[in-house]
């Protein structure tokens, strides 16, 4: 019996210390990688950060000749995955999945540990846009009709969104101000049950991201009003834009990778290269158009660059909403 | 394809070697994970998603349901034996299992738990087959009012649950909520008793305190009695099977514990959690031996048979809608996304082979657990036949070293060992510790909920009532809440008067 305990106690030493066994040893400046990847995953299991590395997972360990290994840091919108990073090596070898609006907004709103600039921004992959949508028995049909529903009895419109401060509770926030309405913003925890609200009725409408609810618009349970991003999405064609009906705003929740500041410039491209050429390889485009993964590599500078420009789209709206929701819900 | 051919072709597609050993090899690895404290099916699968990319989806599919159903199962085992609830679905099994395990009735505890499993696992399948696609739809009619209904509710039930002094239950009760408000609140983002510490900004989590107030404060009671009585009964074989008396107890308690299990699992959020919770009440109303508090196997059968209909029970909206209310369904329906196909309602038309597969693989995944874990039971029980003095160090090490391996958190290991203190000493003043616990899981919900409910609403309090399921679970809380308080009123004038 013993033994059998014994054997327990080894295959779980094994799952438990994998992880961490790995982080030790030398740091290499072009022959990169030599051994396994930590990834910092700051959101719970199943979450769209999860989704987004088990697509890139198995391609992206072909391409770079390593394994990636999952570390679930989970908590206060992945600050504590943040802030892991912020004090690891940079050597390559730690990276983390950073999302917006959580980075760059929450070293904004509180205290989270860290600061932005203790990244090195690597590469974006994902680009979840940003959409309007109602319940299929919903009576409202177009945008139209929710601006003139919203405007005959101002902040009574329910608005489902992921939670304050998320993409989606940013992206009402600025339909409110691009078309001068006031609507009931709920904030749930989490896509899924915003979506579902309003799928139920619970709602009228919820602020989501498009490959949560791809899935319930084709079999025609949702039905998506706009959508927030420059160009109509391939993904859902004809799908008219905010931008497109005069409302200028663009909103959606990125997911990419990033490493500590000072990590050495030729690891940055190395990784950063493998994750482009996995994303243009015609298998995992073909994969990403099926499942509604809104492909969007951005390299390093190109992704350090985006998270500045939102950082400055972000800060006033959350000192005009966010700071006290309580005078801004009167 | 209706359901009687569509069944029959998804056996035909479960049944290959290859699927059959992934799905023996997700029960063994379930089994494993559910005994060992701490890591849990979401860890576990998480671990285990990108691996599924190299399988076909069906037998990713099949191997994660093993894991799930396994898992279930196999938190029960360390709850029994050793008083540590691995998930929080086997907290209440812990009331009367490792009573029963004291008494040298292990052998018997487990036995009734496997088959217990079994019996509701099948059952909930067949209600999956057969319901899934109108539950699903009526599970989606659960909004924020009636989440918070059903809390409420559970808060009730879970003040009389183990049956001591109220007052003292409701105490633990509102520890345990007010230990849940710890942390970032979800609506607005504010911290609350963080203390500055980004740690801290997650909340409390269940596993340490459960961990602690129950396994810890365990290894410190026994290290407290003397040395003579260090060594548990002795069990014989023969002793290991439960008797024909304990499976007749155990037979309406797993029917209802089924379908309890069942209906509640629909219900987005901890479901499990709160069917283990009914089931153990209504048995224990139920209960004529008075043997509750001190072994019944009443209250190891119901529960453990309504948290593996749970299970069965949340796989329904995931496959007919393709919402997955728990993480543990996200990751399951993250093996379908990698592999390019997209989980919701033109599930089951467009892939019938994967959906139908994956119904009768749990099937077959049922049957095995049962297979590999009946002959174990005898093996298991013998666990607590090893001396103390090896096997609570074994027990500690494997609490810590489980703890952590959740989160990766060294916060946990500090949270654990408070709560085993604070455990240790609530036990010596006769306190429960499972409504602290069960109340830390629903604070946060009922929070949640509230809010939720009251910003929809824009502040009327009385969509609670208005609404009509939300009104009739309140209602019937209300009834079960005044009910034995109006008969004891009423009693003795009637008596008076005859």
């Amino acid at each position: 019996m013993l033994r059998r305990t014994g054997y327990a106690v080894v295959v779980f030493l094994v799952v438990a210390f994998a992880t961490n066994v790995f982080a030790q040893g030398t740091s290499a400046k072009v022959d990169y990688p030599k051994k396994p990847i930590n990834t910092l995953i700051g959101f719970a299991p199943g979450g769209g950060s999860d989704v987004m590395i088990s697509m890139v997972r198995p391609h992206l360990e072909k391409a770079l000749k390593t394994t990636f290994v999952p570390v679930y840091k989970p908590g206060s919108g992945s600050d504590i995955a943040l802030m892991e990073l912020s004090t690891s090596k940079p050597d390559g070898y730690t990276v983390v999945i950073s999302c917006t609006p959580q980075v760059p907004i929450n070293a904004y709103v509180r205290e989270a540990g860290y600061k932005i600039s203790d990244f090195a921004f690597v590469a974006n992959v994902v680009t979840d846009p940003g959409i309007f949508v109602v319940r299929a028995e919903s009576p409202y049909k177009t945008i139209a009709d929710v601006i003139k529903a919203a405007k005959e009895k101002p902040g009574t419109l329910s608005v489902g969104v992921s939670s304050a401060p998320g993409d989606d509770w940013f992206a009402m926030h600025m339909f409110e101000g691009a078309a001068q309405i006031k609507l009931n913003i709920v904030p749930f925890s989490g896509d899924g049950p915003s979506w579902q609200a309003a799928l139920a009725g619970h709602v009228d409408a919820t602020s989501n991201n498009l490959s949560i609810v791809y899935a319930q618009l084709r079999a025609g349970k949702l039905r998506a009003l706009a959508i927030m991003t420059d160009q109509r999405s391939p993904i859902i064609p004809d799908v008219p834009t905010f931008k497109e009906m005069g409302y200028n705003f663009a909103s959606g929740s990125s997911r990419g990778f990033s490493m500590p500041k000072n990590t050495p410039k030729a690891i940055i491209d190395i990784f950063a290269g493998a994750v482009k050429q996995v994303m243009n390889t015609e298998e995992f485009k073909a994969i990403a158009l099926k499942t509604a993964f809104p492909s969007d590599y951005q390299g390093p500078e190109e992704y350090t660059a985006y998270i500045k420009k939102l950082d400055t789209i972000y800060r006033p709206l959350w000192d005009k909403y966010g700071k006290s929701p309580d005078a801004a819900a009167k | 394809m209706d359901l009687f051919s569509g069944l029959i072709h998804g056996f035909s597609v479960a049944l290959t070697p290859m699927n059959l050993l992934f799905g023996f090899l997700g029960a063994v690895i379930g089994t494993i994970i559910g005994i060992l404290p701490g890591l849990g099916p979401l860890g576990t699968m998480a671990l285990l998603l990108s691996l599924t990319y190299g399988f076909d989806p069906t037998a990713g599919m099949i191997l994660f349901a093993g894991i799930y159903f396994g898992a279930m199962y196999g938190g029960s085992t360390t709850s029994i034996l050793l008083n540590i609830p691995g998930e929080a679905a086997s907290v209440v099994t812990c009331i009367e299992g490792y009573q029963m395990a004291r008494r040298g009735r292990a052998g018997a505890a487990l036995a009734v738990a496997a088959i217990g499993s079994f019996v509701a696992g099948t059952i909930s399948l067949i209600g999956l087959s057969f319901l899934a696609p109108t539950l699903a739809n009526a599970a989606l009619k659960f909004g924020p009012p009636e989440y918070l209904a059903v809390a409420l509710v559970g808060l009730m039930i879970m003040s009389r649950l183990t049956g001591g002094n109220l007052l003292k239950s409701l105490m633990m009760i509102a520890l345990g909520l007010a230990l849940g408000t710890v942390g970032m609140e979800t609506v607005a983002g504010y911290m609350r008793y963080t203390f500055k510490q980004p740690l801290l900004a997650q909340g409390i989590d269940f596993l340490p305190v459960a961990m602690g107030l129950f396994g810890i404060s365990e290894v410190l009671v026994t290290a407290e009695e003397p040395a003579g009585n260090m060594q548990l009964q002795k069990v014989r074989f023969r002793e290991l099977w439960p008797t024909l008396v304990e499976w007749k107890r155990s037979f309406w308690p797993i029917i209802r514990g089924s379908f309890i299990g069942f209906f509640v699992g629909l219900v987005p959020g901890p479901s499990p959690v709160i069917a283990t919770m009914v089931s153990y009440s209504v048995e224990n109303k139920l209960d004529k031996s008075g043997e509750f508090g001190k072994g019944a196997i009443e209250g190891v059968a119901g529960p453990e048979a309504a948290n593996n209909a749970a299970v069965g029970g949340a796989y329904v909206p995931l496959m007919a809608l393709g919402i997955p209310f728990t993480p543990a369904m996200a990751v399951v329906m993250a093996v379908l996304l990698i592999h390019g196909i997209t989980p919701g309602p033109l599930l089951m038309s467009e892939n019938p082979d994967l959906f139908w597969g994956v119904i009768a693989s749990m099937y077959i995944g049922n049957f095995m657990l049962l297979v590999f874990n009946l002959p174990l039971v005898g093996v298991f029980a013998s666990i607590i036949r090893a001396p103390l003095y090896l096997l609570m160090p074994i027990v500690l090490l494997l609490c810590l070293v489980g703890v952590y391996s959740v989160n990766n958190s060294i916060l946990d290991i500090w949270l654990m060992t408070g709560f085993g203190l604070l455990g240790y000493l609530l036990r010596r003043l006769r306190y429960d510790l499972a409504p602290l616990v069960l109340a830390l899981i629903l604070g946060p919900m009922m929070e949640r909920s509230f809010r939720e409910a009251m910003m929809i609403s824009r502040g009327d309090l009385s969509v609670f009532v208005s609404r009509p399921i939300s009104g009739t679970i309140l209602l019937v809380g209300a009834i079960v809440l005044v009910a034995p308080l109006l008969i004891a009123w009423i009693k003795p004038l009637i008596s008076r008067k005859a």
